[in-house]
């Protein structure tokens, strides 16, 4: 029990942000990798002229959500 | 005897070729084949994962540039929201670190929100071939549809523009008919609507032409 209480008077509002932020991040990490699927899914059902862009978007998109995540962890 | 039906087929790939060749003379080339093109006729290097062989893309259609606007600036919006960040005092007692994270998440956000956005236009594209009508419609990121029918069970087509925009910028709706599984594919926003209305009714002549010079396909 006393353990417990020492547990939730650790908890400041830093700790609750950080891990709101990472979990938004996580799921939102799943989500960038789905529109990189789908992207690619998509030039695949439709070949276009020049349609590497919308993959390169889709890549950089998921690359900065990745590192984002990363910060989430190390930096706050 | 196998030479005769090689003769048949040459005779059959010969005569599609023909109508090809007529629908490019009659239509001629219009529009950019530039990656963000919206209107393009005979676009060069634009296929389809169920396109036949020697079927051959007449017009390739996205909606207008201009329904990307109100998301484009709602995006300009987002993007000037973390400089009164500091005005909530929620995030404004945060540490710096702390800060500059949450700002670099909202970013990705806005970042994801464009790019979804941008997808759907890109993605939803209407496809005129010398045989058929493809509608690939991309409701969502997890949600796509894709609907075919030939142009001879094209039986009525409509056309419409309304509004001071769509009438500015010369854009509207066009909706055909069909006697095919889906009854009616709507071309939504599209570029020139009188002119892709000409493009299909030229082809749906064409195609009675061909039906009676006897062509099969």
């Amino acid at each position: 029990m006393n353990t417990m209480i020492t547990v939730l008077n650790s908890i400041t509002i830093l700790t609750v942000v950080k891990l709101l932020s990472v979990v938004l991040m996580m799921v939102y990490t799943v989500f960038a990798y789905l529109i990189v699927k789908m992207a690619k899914s998509m030039t695949k059902a439709v070949t276009m002229k020049d349609d590497y862009i919308i993959k390169v978007l889709a890549a950089a998109h998921f690359v900065f959500v990745v590192l984002v995540l990363l910060m989430t962890l190390v930096v706050m | 005897m196998a030479d005769v039906f090689r003769r048949d087929e040459k005779r059959i790939e010969k005569s599609e070729r023909k109508s090809v060749v007529a629908l490019r003379k009659l239509l001629g080339k219009t529009g950019s084949d530039s990656v963000l093109s919206s209107f393009s006729t005979f676009p060069t290097k634009v296929n389809f994962e169920t396109q036949d062989e020697g079927e051959e893309v007449v017009l390739f259609l996205r909606q207008h540039p201009i329904v990307n606007v109100p998301w484009i600036i709602l995006v300009i919006f987002a993007l000037t929201i973390p400089s009164v960040f500091g005005f909530f005092p929620m995030i404004a007692d945060l540490p710096d670190t702390y800060q500059f994270v949450l700002e670099l998440m909202w970013y990705s956000l806005v970042f994801g929100f464009a790019l979804a956005k941008f997808m759907s236009w890109f993605f939803n594209i209407y496809i005129l071939t010398d045989e058929r009508v493809v509608d690939v419609d991309f409701i969502n990121l997890f949600y796509r549809v894709v609907s075919t029918a030939k142009i001879e069970e094209i039986q009525d087509l409509s056309v419409r523009s309304s509004g001071a925009f769509e009438t500015f910028f010369n854009y509207g709706s066009v909706f055909i008919q069909t006697a095919a599984q889906v009854s009616e594919f709507e071309f939504l926003r599209v570029p020139r609507p009188d002119v892709v209305a000409k493009v299909i009714n030229q082809m749906i002549d064409q195609e009675e032409q061909e039906k009676l010079d006897g062509r099969v396909k």
